[in-house]
């Protein structure tokens, strides 16, 4: 099995240039506080419908 | 033809053998001929065959009337909505030569009613990087100042519409991009309940908040345009499997005795508005209440809290979207959604699962206040539309979005304008109602613009 990557850009097979983490430094910062929220904000209890049972009446 | 008219007010003349489609589409011809190469509000024109189908309508008409209001109109589509034997880009190098095989579902509805498509217009890169000086085609530009941003990302259609050179287009709107134009260019624009109308044949870019709805000078124009593209489309999973409602029968028939709730904390504490589009908003408070509505404030959870889902879910799904092409030809896309989409790699399947459960929470908070209102009024924009070479293109990650909440809900929400600023770019609201309450909304932005009284559109 190869060794994981802390990166996640390398995970996802896109890895960033010297020149692109730079300028996407503050950016990643900004959406990171936003995940930081969503994590945060979905308390444990929290019911979560990814999908809609089919024989449900949408909406 | 001195002025060009609004859809309803054209389709009564080719109705009444007043108007002829071929004389108005030959005056929208003229207006691209004369504001295209400032505004770039077109990618490409279909002008033979936009002449061509305005002959034939013509003859039909004289011959049986018209199928409707819509037959004879002149129209548009936004380059992310499929139009067969055209090209759809995306705006982008990577569908560069692309030609769409068949029309998307609303481009046939529409062509059903007989409406007339004039060709494809510009938008933000694949709905979501803009303004983009990098593309193969340059960004639209405001009509009411071509130094201004249209915002996005249905730009063209935003342009287009205000200048004339159509009556109505398509837009497409995920966290804002039919509501956002709208406002910077002074129109009608509305995105319909989720499930509404088909995204059959339309790029997505964020498949759970993907919503297609039309922009037009008026509500009046919004609503007809909206009920010949409304209804299920067993190709599309998103489209809801029930009838359209009558979206358009009830128009004139006021706001007396509805409840008007004013989400006053989202455009006054959460996110601060300009002076201008404050007073359009309380203007039209005291429209609504004249008009014999019950006025009401309301609080829902503030904006941030929307924000933070909505911005998780775009990038989540607008990442699992363009991953294939980012990984094989990156450097085709524009610089700004490149680098918007390489922050999807941030985004986990824990961030997306607690996301949905947000989301969840949040939309029966919104059902909650709502059953105490039909309405919610607020922001739909900052303010007036900034200079095209000013916007911060990483604007959507540091400040809330007005208009994200309503895409995270899936309920109608419809921008109409409120006016000029002090810099004479337009000023607009926000009006949103319950899910499958489309006519509602469409009914009170009727009578608010009805009571405001008919705007000028930008150089008349």
């Amino acid at each position: 099995m190869p060794a994981p990557t802390e990166d996640p850009f390398t995970r996802a097979g896109l890895p960033l240039d010297a020149a692109e983490r730079t300028r996407l430094g503050e950016p990643a910062r900004l959406l990171e506080a936003l995940l930081a929220r969503v994590r945060d904000g979905a308390g444990q209890g929290e019911p979560a419908v990814i999908f809609v049972p089919p024989a449900a009446k949408r909406p | 033809m001195s002025a060009i008219p609004t859809i309803a007010a054209a389709a009564r003349a080719i109705a009444a053998r007043r108007l002829s489609p071929v004389e108005l589409i030959r005056a929208c011809i003229g207006r691209i001929e004369k504001h295209q190469e400032v505004l770039h509000a077109f990618v490409a024109l279909d002008l033979e065959r936009a002449i061509a189908a305005a002959r034939a309508a013509e003859a039909r008409i004289l011959r049986d009337g018209p199928r409707g209001p819509l037959d004879g109109i002149p129209i548009a589509h936004k380059d992310i909505v499929d139009v067969a034997g055209l090209p759809t880009t995306a705006c982008s190098r990577i569908l560069a030569g692309n030609v769409a095989t068949r029309d998307a579902a609303v481009v046939r509805r529409w062509a059903e009613a007989g409406a007339i498509s004039l060709g494809k217009l510009t938008t933000h890169e694949f709905a979501w990087g803009g303004p983009s000086f990098d593309l193969p085609t340059p960004p639209a530009r405001n009509p009411w100042n071509p130094d201004h941003f249209t915002a996005g990302s249905s730009s063209g259609t935003g342009a287009a519409v205000a200048s004339g050179m159509i009556l109505g287009g398509t837009g497409s709107d995920t966290g804002g991009s039919i509501r956002g134009p709208a406002a910077l260019c002074g129109l009608a624009g509305i995105k319909p309940t989720y499930g509404l109308v088909p995204r059959t044949g339309v790029i997505p870019l964020a498949w759970s908040m993907d919503h297609v709805g039309p922009l037009a000078w008026t509500a009046e124009d919004c609503a007809l345009l909206l009920q010949a593209a409304a209804g299920h489309d067993p190709e599309d999973p998103g489209s809801a499997a029930r009838p359209a409602p009558d979206l358009v029968s009830g128009l004139g028939d006021g706001v007396k005795g509805l409840r008007v709730g004013v989400v006053r904390h989202f455009h006054e504490a959460d996110v601060q508005v300009s002076p201008a589009t404050r007073q359009g908003i309380d203007a039209a408070a005291r429209i609504f209440a004249d008009l014999g509505a019950e006025l009401r404030d309301v609080t829902l959870p503030p904006l941030a809290e929307f924000w933070a889902p909505g911005m998780t879910l775009l990038l989540g799904e607008a990442f699992a979207v363009h991953g294939p092409w980012l990984r094989a030809q990156r450097a085709a896309y524009g610089e700004i959604l490149r680098e918007r989409l390489l922050l999807g790699a941030l985004v986990t399947g824990e961030h997306i699962i607690a996301a949905q459960r947000l989301r969840r929470r949040l939309a029966g908070e919104v059902a909650a206040a709502m059953r105490e209102v039909d309405l919610l009024l607020t922001a739909a924009a900052m303010g007036e539309a900034p200079r095209i070479d000013a916007v911060d293109p990483w604007i959507g990650f540091r400040t809330p979005s007005l208009t994200l909440p309503f895409n995270l809900t899936g309920q109608p929400a419809m921008t109409v304008c409120a006016g000029l600023g002090e810099g004479g770019l337009p000023v607009a609201i926000q009006l949103a109602g319950r899910p499958w309450e489309d006519a509602t909304v469409l009914r009170a932005a009727h009578a608010y613009e009805q009571a405001r009284g008919p705007l000028k559109r930008p150089g008349a």
